[in-house]
């Protein structure tokens, strides 16, 4: 358990605590307390300190998760519960442990084309198309980017970070590798991200598995690109509500809730997090006159729909539960549209929204 | 259970049918977390390496119904049944002493109503506290219980163990916000209680099933009171010279009805050891209070007049607003790790509460027994007196020795024998057994002894809801299921 033993002591601190919230995103949905970060960290200890070995249970239980973007929310001292979720998973991985479900999602990950990256100094990496599967909200992407005066090669390719998030580096790293080569290859001096999924990939994990970018590469969200780039008239939206979808919480600036979420407030919506990746649609949002919604139920900022750390492909019933959650939310703060900048949550929200009156955006669609 | 596989397996059959197969647990990967809580018993024994008692199974009822249903099939089988809220509570509550069923109430998470007209919101007991709290926020309201365990506890277990907030002192304790109840009785009844709690319409059963932690009834919906979110919320900090002068600040305070929001105030040592380590504020002497108010502006400003006078009257030396606000900011980090009190060391809250005039006897009784009993154990003493009332106030003492026996056989007898002479000098100088932690395991052989001969109204309504003793059994002073 050599990734899961570099958190031995921040779990044996955290091994008992009810205050760092019982709730997990799945846990909110499924009540179970062993889908709680509680129940999770005591297990984790105990694997971490060799008082039990992984069973299956325990297997699936840490993959019945996602990389939990909530916890540090309510922990005054903001353990980074999700770091020791990946690790753990790397471990799992690594000794052969993994789920027959997350041994497939990863195989299908692997077995993924990516052609040759296109010469451009602009690059459109769409990461997060790629993991879908599906090119259908390229089109609309490369548009707002063309209405943005932005001129850009785009460049469908797995970038490592679905397999990174369930713990199989192996793979991640020989696609991790490949993109950080396609990108020095293809000569871009800007990346820009589809989604706050590829940012991650390319901001943090690529860091992590010791992949080196070109020094002189600069990556970017496309909602700042977008935001930077375009000035949209006012237009009827109707009422927004926007998702911010998990990994945007990995890779700003200044996470949402900064600081420890106490009762007795309302909080503006800045609380709830700062830094581009969050303020970049917002900005986008206000030009458009658009008129917004957001919930003072923390729970839901920077918080999952099911589509991000593959959790759609392993648990598709929790990550169906998870999309039904945030729609519900959405629609009972009286939302009419969901907007999120992220490939992967709009194609997962818009397929679970189909029988509902609230519609679902991805945030360049608004401007094709 | 002493049932035989057989009959467990058919138990189990039965279960599912009600609850759901996905809501029927018997893995132990998940039912390890559902026989710990936050008393030290359960966490010692599984910081060393063993187990607490664990459920034979964990269900989680999606509804009224279901709680009733799960109710009747126990009662006919004479299986325990162990309500279970958010796994928060210090006293081993929840721990299943027996087995048998362990009833997750979490999946009745919903808020029925925001009643703006009346200020009160109605929801199932299965509400996460901090989930309810945004809920009425939203609305503009607050449900101003604001425990430590908000982000863990639900609405049924603030009131099943008649919890505290933070602001209890103006706004009252759990028990004090409830209006009604929707409960199901031992036998799987559902009853309401009075629609109001002040009545002339006898003797009132609301109060029966708050603080009962389960053993007259499950929790499954209740109403409560809830308040306007304040204009302003202010909070100052003082450094008296001893806490007799903070104790008498406090006392006046209250006597004259000056509404404080919270008044906290450490003993010496708290001052020092606490207060210092965890808000940094440069103290080390004296006896430290926070208080504050809330309300419309100009209210807050008359009511800080007095009660500063008070203060100043008492020697109180003003340390401003800062360390004031500092410490509602932060007033959460002392529960929370790296700073809460942690293993190896044994602990505890030996909470109470009694009339003004009988509070400094009993804490300096308790210290002084306390101190002088466990000497070869160093065992330290220190309180701070933080939920005030207009008759008395509570001391939120605790006791701490750093290096007790590694033996868990040794170490839980020392642990016992502790709370034995803590909770016996509790009763002797007046006070109570517990202000707001409550019983569960850890305080239930000292039911009896607290009540006396009163013991008997709680047995006689035990023996007649619970006949089989189903309910939550091993605590509040009853055996096993018969």
């Amino acid at each position: 358990m050599k990734h899961l033993e570099a958190h031995k002591r921040a779990l044996y601190e955290l091994r008992f605590s009810p205050m760092c919230k019982p709730a997990t995103e799945v846990a909110n949905l499924t009540q179970l307390e062993s889908h709680t970060v509680r129940a999770r960290t005591m297990m984790l200890w105990r694997i971490a300190w060799g008082i039990i070995d992984w069973g299956p249970r325990e297997a699936e239980l840490l993959y019945e998760s996602t990389l939990d973007s909530i916890s540090c929310a309510f922990d005054v001292f903001h353990y980074p519960i999700h770091q020791y979720m990946l690790d753990a998973r790397a471990d799992i991985w690594e000794a052969g442990l993994a789920p027959e479900n997350v041994k497939q999602a990863v195989g299908r990950d692997a077995a993924s084309e990516a052609g040759d990256c296109p010469e451009s100094d602009i690059l459109l990496l769409a990461g997060e198309v790629a993991q879908l599967g599906d090119d259908a909200l390229l089109g609309p992407m490369e548009a707002a980017l063309r209405a943005a005066a932005v001129d850009s090669a785009t460049w469908v390719a797995p970038t490592g970070a679905l397999s990174y998030a369930l713990g199989a580096w192996d793979v991640a790293e020989a696609q991790a590798r490949r993109v950080a080569d396609g990108i020095h290859g293809g000569g871009a001096r800007t990346v820009i991200a589809d989604g706050p999924e590829t940012a991650w990939a390319l901001t943090r994990i690529y860091a992590a598995l010791g992949i080196e970018m070109p020094d002189d590469v600069t990556v970017v969200l496309l909602s700042e690109v977008l935001a930077d780039h375009l000035t949209p008239g006012e237009r009827d939206l109707g009422v927004v509500f926007v998702h911010d979808s998990r990994p945007a919480y990995l890779i700003s600036a200044e996470e949402p809730l900064h600081t420890a979420i106490l009762p007795g407030y309302t909080e503006d919506e800045l609380t709830f997090g700062k830094g581009p990746v969050y303020e970049a649609p917002r900005r986008l949002l206000g030009a458009m006159g658009a008129e917004r919604v957001h919930g003072t139920w923390t729970r839901a900022l920077a918080k999952t729909c099911g589509a991000d750390d593959g959790l759609w492909l392993t648990h598709p019933d929790l990550a169906k539960g998870l999309a039904a959650q945030r729609l519900d939310h959405a629609e009972y703060l009286g939302a009419t549209i969901v907007v999120t900048d992220s490939p992967l949550a709009a194609a997962w929200l818009a397929k679970h929204a189909a029988e509902r009156e609230v519609e679902v955006k991805l945030l360049s669609e608004l401007f094709v | 259970m002493n049932i035989s596989d057989m009959q467990f397996k058919m138990i189990l059959h039965e279960l599912a049918g009600i609850v759901g197969r996905e809501h029927t647990l018997t893995a132990k990967a998940d039912i390890t977390i559902y026989g710990v809580d936050y008393f030290w018993l359960p966490r010692m024994l599984v910081d060393r390496g063993t187990l607490p008692p664990l459920p034979d199974v964990v269900v989680l009822p999606g509804s009224v119904e279901e709680v009733s249903e799960v109710i009747k099939m126990a009662n006919l089988y004479h299986v325990p049944v162990i309500p279970w809220g958010g796994g928060s509570g210090s006293q081993g509550g929840i721990m299943p002493v027996y087995g048998g069923i362990i009833m997750d109430m979490k999946r009745l998470n919903q808020v029925i109503e925001i009643n703006e007209t009346d200020g009160t919101t109605t929801a199932q007991a299965g509400i996460n506290g901090y989930d309810l709290e945004c809920a009425v926020n939203e609305a503009g309201w607050t449900f101003p219980h604001y425990p430590a365990s908000i982000h863990s506890a639900t609405l049924g277990g603030y009131l099943a163990c008649r919890g505290s907030g933070t602001i209890s002192t103006k706004y009252g304790k759990a028990e004090d916000m409830v209006l009604s109840m929707q409960v199901v009785l031992p036998n799987g009844d559902i009853i309401r209680t009075l629609p109001v709690p002040n009545h002339a319409a006898g003797p009132g059963i609301l109060q029966l099933f708050v603080g009962a932690e389960g053993s007259f009834g499950t929790i499954t919906e209740a109403t409560v009171r809830i308040e306007r979110l304040p204009e302003v919320r202010r909070f100052r900090s003082y450094l008296f010279p001893d806490m007799h002068a903070g104790l008498e600040a406090g006392r006046r305070i209250m006597l004259d009805r000056l509404q404080p929001l919270v008044i906290r105030l450490y003993d010496e040592r708290s001052t020092i050891k606490t207060v210092r380590r965890v808000l940094g504020a440069e103290v080390d002497h004296g006896s430290y209070m926070v208080i504050g108010f809330d309300g419309f502006e100009d209210i807050v400003a008359a009511q800080e007049r007095h009660a500063f006078a008070i203060c100043e009257g008492m020697d109180g030396q003003d340390l401003g607003e800062e360390l004031g606000r500092l410490w509602w900011e932060h007033r959460y980090d002392f529960y929370f790790p790296p700073k809460v009190l942690d293993f190896p060391w044994m602990f505890g809250t030996l909470d109470t509460v009694c009339t003004f005039e009988k509070m400094e006897p009993l804490y300096w009784a308790k210290r002084k027994v306390l101190e002088e009993a466990y000497l070869e154990w160093n065992l330290f003493y220190y309180a701070h007196f933080s939920h005030w009332y207009p008759w008395g106030v509570m001391a939120y003492d605790r006791f701490i020795i750093e290096n007790p026996p590694q033996d868990p056989d040794e170490a839980l007898a020392l642990h016992n024998e502790v709370w034995d002479l803590a909770v016996k000098i509790n009763i002797e100088y007046g006070g109570v057994i517990n202000e707001h932690h409550g019983v569960g395991l850890k305080m239930a052989r000292h039911v009896r002894p607290q009540y006396g001969p009163a013991f008997q109204v709680i047995e006689g309504l035990k023996n007649t809801l619970d006949p089989y003793n189903i309910m939550n059994p091993g605590k509040m002073g009853f055996g096993p299921t018969r």
